[in-house]
């Protein structure tokens, strides 16, 4: 009786992954109860400031990423909700992470965005921007995308 | 406003890795919760590693949420140069290694399938089917059940591996060569190759 590589790597691929336990409330309740803290763990924040990360976490839990906006300038009214649509090429995508939206288009052109209630945290080598919501920022915060001095892309964030 | 040429694929235009990226920062910065979407995310690859490198779902169970505890507690000296999941993989392998070596000699690795606990993990009765082969994973030394899991189970390239375990790629493909003549021969022994 013999087996054959192509047996066996065909075998061991056919494996399938089983489901995992849920190991976030475990890990995320020793974490809460003081079992651990990463290294370099900022001061502690308000309790209104960790109230409001525990609300962008349970949002977290319903979707990974939410694609907040995706869309193309020149729409009569920004759309003062989390939305997404999309008309032709240019494309831009704007995902949320917390407090955090990721911008990313597939075109080169200038991003503006509510300077009163996002600021910039850096740019990843892939050209996408990341936002955060100012501390204290609530409201509608609109950014917007130009190529060539056109603008091709508004959306409205609600950041509160 | 036109939905005519919206399409799923157009949404996800952000890395995976950016999305881990900006969850570390936040979690560094002190947002907890930020730790929890990355268990979310790596949770069933990481939990599957660790499930077939200790051979119990209830051990899995115990070594994985020791490991993502390491990772949340060591997160400021994770190397955001490296992908975030082959850093947690690294983590989980480790802590896989480190419970295998500190179980008591005489207990056999594959004690939990002929005598299953008062409360076996259901997981394990999906892989029924696959007994034999696990059985025979279980026997290879954790350095060589370490690179059959992460390329055949959770699908890993050479590259990714070889950063995961920190040894070159070819030390990676010698591993799974003579990791998979092992397998072999212990398949055939046991009757399960080709007539």
């Amino acid at each position: 009786m013999a087996i054959t590589d192509d047996d066996l790597v065909r075998q061991l691929d056919s494996v399938p992954l089983v489901e995992s336990p849920d190991f976030r409330e475990a890990v995320m309740g020793r974490v809460k109860r003081g079992a651990g803290s990463p290294a370099g763990w900022a001061p502690a924040k308000s309790r209104r400031y960790v109230d409001r990360r525990l609300a962008h976490g349970l949002a977290w839990a319903a979707a990974v990423a939410i694609v907040v906006g995706i869309g193309l300038s020149r729409s009569p009214q920004p759309r003062p909700q989390n939305a997404a649509a999309t008309m032709s090429q240019p494309e831009i995508s704007v995902v949320q992470n917390g407090d955090r939206w990721l911008v990313k288009a597939n075109v080169k052109g200038d991003l503006e965005w509510d300077q009163t209630r996002l600021s910039k945290v850096e740019t990843l080598s892939d050209g996408t921007v990341v936002l955060q919501r100012r501390s204290g920022a609530s409201g509608i915060a609109e950014i917007r995308f130009h190529v060539a001095g056109g603008e091709v892309f508004k959306t409205s964030l609600r950041v509160d | 406003m036109s939905y005519s040429n919206f399409s799923s694929s157009e949404l996800y235009l952000v890395k995976e890795e950016d999305l881990d990226r900006v969850a570390v920062e936040r979690c560094l910065e002190g947002d907890s919760d930020a730790f929890g979407e990355l268990i979310v995310r790596y949770q069933r690859p990481v939990f599957n590693t660790v499930l077939h490198m200790v051979g119990d779902a209830e051990d899995a169970r115990e070594v994985c949420q020791q490991a993502f505890m390491k990772a949340y507690e060591h997160l400021a000296s994770y190397d955001r140069d490296r992908k975030f999941f082959s850093w947690i993989y690294r983590v989980a392998v480790n802590e896989s290694i480190n419970w295998l070596k500190a179980r008591r000699p005489h207990e056999e690795l594959d004690e939990s399938f002929e005598h299953p606990r008062a409360n076996p993990a259901e997981e394990f009765e999906e892989l029924e089917e696959w007994r034999h082969l696990h059985e025979a994973i279980l026997e290879l030394e954790p350095n060589y059940r370490a690179v059959v899991i992460l390329r055949h189970f959770v699908h890993v390239s050479y590259d990714e591996i070889a950063d995961i375990l920190k040894i070159p790629e070819k030390t990676v493909k010698s591993r799974l060569f003579t990791a998979r003549s092992l397998l072999r021969e212990a398949l055939e022994a046991k009757g399960h190759g080709h007539n």
